[in-house]
C-alpha cells in the first residue's frame, strides 16, 4: 500500500518538475512537428521505390515518429535519476521510510505521461496532415499502450546505464551508443524488406522494429492482433526485465 | 538515544572511520568536531542508514541501523552539507513531498508546515518556487525539511558551512529552539570550533577516522589545565623590580586553590582552576595585603588549544592537508559526479 502511495506521490513531482519547464513543452511540439513536415517533404518520393508498404510516406513516417520520440524520451530517463544523486535530493528521499521501488517507478511512470502526451500531439499533427489511424480512436489508443510499454523498457535501461555510469559524459556517450544504432537497425524509418539481409537479421532481434510494426499497422492495416500480439509479448518482456533489474540495481547500490 | 561501538567503514585500502564508540542521550545537543576527510560525513551516513559500515555496530532510538533501517528512518531526519531542494517546487511543496514520504496524515502535516514555515520565516515566501530562493532561504528550507515528520533525533552535516555569519547565528538559533523547545536530539558535524563551543551541549572531536576527546566544551578545556588569570599593578618600582608583584607574589603562593603561577614583569600569570570562582579571593586577598590589583584579566583556554593538543595542529578555514582531501574524494568517488 505505501509502495503505492510513495510512487503516486514521487509521480506527482516528477510530472511537476517537467510541467514548471515550458521548453519542455515547445521542444516537444516542435520536435515531432519537424521531423513530420521536413522528413515528410525530404523524403516524400521514396514511395515510388518499388516494394514501398505504403502510398503516401506521411502514413510511413508517422508511427517512425511516434517511435523515433518514445525512445528518445526513455532513454534521458536516467539522467533525472543521475541529477538527484548528485544534488544530494535522492539521499533525501532515502533517508526517509519511502519504499525503495517506488523512487524508480514514480519516475518512469512520469516518462511515460511525457512521451503519451507527445504521443497524442504527433497523432494530432499527423491527422492534421491528413493522415489518421484507420483503425479509429480505439487503434489510435492501442498505439499508446505500445508507447508506454516501450517507455518503460527503454527507461529501465537508461536507469541501469545511469546506475552503472555513475557520470553525466559518460552517461550521454553510452546512451548516444545506444539509441542511434536502435533507431537506423529497426524498421522504424525504413519497411524491413528494403533493408539489406543481415540488417534485416538485426532488425529482427531489436524491440524497436515491434513497437514500429505494431503502431504502423495500426495507422494502415487494421487490428492485426497476431503482429500486435508480437509487439505486446515482445515489449512487454523488455519493460519487465529492464524494470527488474534497475529496481534491482538501484536497491543494490543504495542500502 | 544513539549508541556507537567500535564502527569502521572502509573504502578499499582506506579506512574512512576507525573504530568509533560514542553515546548520546536523548534531548542532547552532540558535536562531532574535525576536519574535512576525518570521517564525520561517513560517519552520519551510517548514522541515517545511508551507507552500510564494514564493521562495528550502531543504534538510533533504539534502533539497529543495519538491521531496522526501515524503523531509523521514520525517527530521523537529515540535513545533508549541500543544500538540495526540488528548485522547481515551491518551498512548501518541498515540505510536504517530505511528509508525505514519511506517510503523515495530511492535517497534521499541513498544521506542521505552517509551523516550521513561521519558525524560520518562510511564510510570506512558502508558495514561491525555490529556484528563486536566495542561500540563505535555501538553507533554512532544507533545514525544517529534515524537521517535518517530528524526528527524534536530527542529523546535521556541517549546518552552517559557507554561510554569512548573520545567516549562521540565525541557524544555531533555530537549533537551540528545536532542541530545546521540541526535545529532539541533535546530533551535528562541524569544523568550526565557535559553532561546537557555544552550540553543542557535548562534542567528540574525531581526526583521521578517529575519536581523539569526548567531553562538554568546558571539561574538555579543563582537561588541558584550567583558567589563567592575570593581575596587573601599577608601575612602582624599586631598581626594576615591581614592588607590587612582589609583595603579591608572597600573598598568593601557596595558596591551595592556586596551581601555578608566573611573573610576567608588571604583572602575574596565575593558573587555576574555575577562575570565576577564585578571582574574588585573590582580588581580596591582595587588597588586605595592601597591593592594590589594577587589572584583572581572565581568560579561558579555547577550543582550538583542545584541538591542538589532541590533534598536534590547528583546523583554519576548514583546510586540509594532501591525504585528507584524497581522502575526501575518495569517500565521494562512490556516489560520482564531480561537484
Amino acid at each position: 500500500m505505501n509502495a503505492i502511495v510513495d510512487t503516486w506521490y514521487l509521480f506527482l513531482r516528477s510530472l511537476r518538475n517537467t510541467s514548471r519547464v515550458p521548453m519542455t513543452w515547445t521542444m516537444s511540439l516542435i520536435q515531432p512537428l519537424i521531423w513530420l513536415l521536413l522528413f515528410g517533404q525530404l523524403f516524400r518520393n521514396i514511395v515510388a521505390i518499388p516494394g514501398f508498404p505504403t502510398q503516401n510516406y506521411l502514413a510511413f513516417l508517422a508511427p517512425g515518429v511516434i517511435v523515433m520520440t518514445s525512445l528518445f524520451g526513455a532513454t534521458f530517463s536516467g539522467m533525472g535519476t543521475l541529477v538527484d544523486i548528485d544534488l544530494g535530493y535522492l539521499d533525501k528521499m532515502l533517508v526517509t521510510p519511502v519504499n525503495r521501488n517506488a523512487i524508480m517507478l514514480g519516475r518512469i511512470g512520469g516518462d511515460v505521461v511525457r512521451v503519451v502526451a507527445q504521443t497524442i500531439i504527433i497523432g494530432v499533427i499527423a491527422l492534421l496532415m491528413g493522415q489518421g489511424f484507420v483503425t479509429g480512436l480505439a487503434g489510435f489508443a492501442t498505439a499508446i499502450a505500445i508507447v508506454a510499454l516501450m517507455v518503460i523498457g527503454f527507461a529501465g535501461l537508461s536507469n541501469i546505464i545511469a546506475l552503472r555510469t555513475r557520470e553525466h559524459q559518460l552517461f550521454i556517450t553510452v546512451i548516444n551508443f545506444f539509441t542511434m544504432p536502435l533507431m537506423f537497425l529497426s524498421s522504424a524509418l525504413m519497411p524491413m524488406q528494403m533493408l539489406p539481409t543481415w540488417l534485416q537479421t538485426v532488425a529482427k532481434y531489436n524491440p524497436v522494429t515491434y513497437a514500429a510494426d505494431g503502431i504502423r499497422t495500426l495507422v494502415n492495416a487494421g487490428f492485426d492482433w497476431v503482429l500486435l500480439g508480437k509487439s505486446f509479448l515482445i515489449l512487454g518482456a523488455l519493460a519487465l526485465v529492464m524494470m527488474g533489474v534497475a529496481t534491482v540495481l538501484f536497491r543494490r547500490r543504495l542500502v | 538515544m544513539i549508541r556507537v561501538e567500535q564502527l569502521v567503514k572502509q573504502y578499499d585500502s582506506i579506512t574512512a572511520v576507525d573504530g568509533v564508540s560514542l553515546e548520546v542521550t536523548p534531548g542532547e545537543l552532540f558535536g562531532f568536531l574535525g576536519p574535512n576527510g576525518a570521517g564525520k560525513t561517513t560517519t552520519i551516513k551510517v548514522l541515517t542508514t545511508l551507507l552500510r559500515p564494514t564493521s562495528g555496530r550502531a543504534m538510533v532510538a533504539g534502533y539497529d541501523v543495519m538491521k531496522e533501517p526501515g524503523k531509523v528512518r521514520s525517527v530521523i531526519g537529515y540535513v545533508a552539507q549541500d543544500v538540495s531542494v526540488d528548485d522547481k517546487g515551491t518551498g512548501r511543496e518541498n515540505l510536504m513531498l517530505q511528509g508525505h514520504l514519511h506517510h503523515m496524515e495530511n492535517k497534521l502535516l499541513r498544521q506542521r508546515v505552517d509551523k516550521l514555515l513561521e519558525l524560520v520565516g518562510l511564510t510570506a515566501d512558502a508558495n514561491r518556487r525555490t529556484e528563486t530562493y536566495s542561500g540563505g532561504m535555501r538553507k533554512r528550507l532544507d533545514l525544517i525539511v529534515g524537521l517535518v515528520h517530528q524526528p527524534k533525533v536530527l542529523f546535521l552535516d556541517e549546518p552552517t558551512l559557507g554561510l554569512d555569519p548573520q545567516t549562521r547565528a540565525r541557524v544555531w538559533s533555530y537549533l537551540r529552539d528545536i532542541n530545546q523547545r521540541e526535545g529532539i536530539t541533535i546530533f551535528l558535524t562541524t569544523h568550526y570550533m565557535e559553532e561546537a563551543d557555544t552550540l553543542c551541549h557535548r562534542l567528540a572531536i574525531i581526526d583521521q577516522g578517529k575519536i581523539k576527546a569526548l567531553g562538554s566544551p568546558n571539561e574538555l578545556k579543563d582537561d588541558i589545565g584550567g583558567d589563567r588569570i592575570d593581575i596587573g599593578f601599577s608601575e612602582e618600582r624599586l631598581i626594576g623590580e615591581s614592588v607590587f608583584v612582589d609583595s603579591a607574589l608572597r600573598v598568593l603562593r601557596g595558596q591551595p586553590f592556586i596551581q601555578r603561577i608566573e611573573t610576567l614583569g608588571d604583572s602575574l600569570a596565575v593558573y587555576a582552576d574555575r577562575g570565576e570562582r577564585i578571582i574574588p579571593q585573590i582580588v581580596e586577598l591582595l587588597a588586605q595585603s595592601g597591593v592594590p590589583a589594577k587589572t584583572v584579566t581572565l581568560s579561558r583556554p579555547s577550543l582550538n588549544d583542545v584541538f591542538l593538543k589532541h590533534t598536534g595542529y590547528t583546523i583554519r578555514g576548514g583546510e586540509a592537508s594532501t591525504a585528507e582531501r584524497f581522502r575526501e574524494r575518495f569517500r565521494r568517488r562512490p556516489k560520482g559526479g564531480n561537484r
